[in-house]
């Protein structure tokens, strides 16, 4: 058994129709939310903001990207400056030991 | 502007509860939180909607830029905090609009400024001045109707109307159920249909 749809349920499908401009018609209870939905419909429109404002406000949220990526970088330098000279010195006295070994062994070549 | 929605009734035989609608913003979501640039579709997307939603309730176009502007970058800061679990992303977005909106007006209660006129919707060049103007004072009627009724029925009828949300999402927005959020909207159209009438006496 099916319950029958409250008022507010056929008011709300209807006020879908009207959004999508299809034919709707509901009885006198109901008749005067369904005007009321179709005057919203004809006369509350988008206002759309200037387009300096669009324009300027892309660009502060790319900036804010930006400077996040930025910003995480010498986040993670700054809290693991240990690490990174650590990590620094150590390429630099494998890669000069190795050098030096390469330059041994050209020297001493039979 | 608006995406219809296909309904699987006739409007005078509606389904009970709807099925959780599928979130078209989904795939944008995803890139974004791979790749913040992809961000800037999703604000094309919604800033008229969530301007028009500031603008209606702070009837300031600053006020409306600055409640606009705060909401996208908290969305953009908390768009990896955003999931698809059973709300759509632009019920998640407006709720953030609703808060930031909240706080102007609490800033402006402080500040105790005059709200100034609409002087943004200027006539399509060529259009006809008398239509304009009856055009004109049809909005600004249904602007006075609605600034009269309850701040939260007005806000379920601004979703709804000019936003395009579902009553699932409003709910959501609004903190309240599918069901609470259909008998606001339907509240609220009650008192403005009777408020639209008291203007026509």
């Amino acid at each position: 058994m099916t319950r029958r749809p409250t008022d507010s349920q056929r008011i709300d499908h209807a006020v879908s129709a009207v959004l999508e401009d299809r034919q709707v018609a509901l009885p006198p209870p109901l008749a005067d939310e369904l005007s009321a939905a179709r005057a919203l419909r004809a006369d509350l429109p988008l206002v759309p903001p200037g387009d300096a404002f669009e324009e300027a406000l892309a660009r502060r949220l790319s900036d804010v990207h930006t400077h996040n990526a930025a910003g995480w970088v010498s986040g993670f330098v700054r809290h693991h400056q240990r690490l990174v000279l650590t990590g620094a010195l150590g390429s630099v006295v494998v890669s000069t030991a190795g050098a030096a070994v390469l330059a041994w062994r050209l020297a001493h070549r039979p | 502007m608006r995406e219809p929605r296909p309904l699987q009734r006739p409007a005078d035989q509606p389904a009970l509860e709807a099925p959780a609608p599928r979130d078209p913003d989904l795939a944008d979501v995803r890139a974004a939180q791979r790749d913040r640039h992809a961000f800037d579709r999703l604000y094309r997307r919604y800033l008229d909607r969530v301007y028009s939603y500031a603008f209606y309730q702070l009837a300031d176009h600053h006020d409306a830029e600055d409640a606009t502007e705060r909401t996208f970058l908290a969305a953009l800061a908390a768009i990896d905090g955003f999931r698809d679990e059973g709300s759509t992303f632009r019920a998640w977005l407006f709720r953030i609009a609703h808060n930031a909106i909240a706080n102007s007006h609490r800033a402006r209660r402080r500040r105790r400024t005059q709200p100034i006129t609409d002087a943004r919707q200027q006539a399509a060049p060529g259009a006809d001045p008398a239509g304009v103007v009856a055009r004109a004072d049809q909005q600004r009627e249904i602007r006075a109707a609605l600034a009269r009724i309850p701040a939260e029925r007005r806000q379920a009828i601004l979703l709804r109307f000019v936003d395009g949300l579902s009553a699932r999402e409003i709910g959501a927005v609004l903190d309240r159920s599918e069901g609470a959020a259909r008998v606001l909207l339907h509240r609220a159209l009650r008192d403005l249909a009777g408020e639209l009438d008291r203007g026509d006496a």
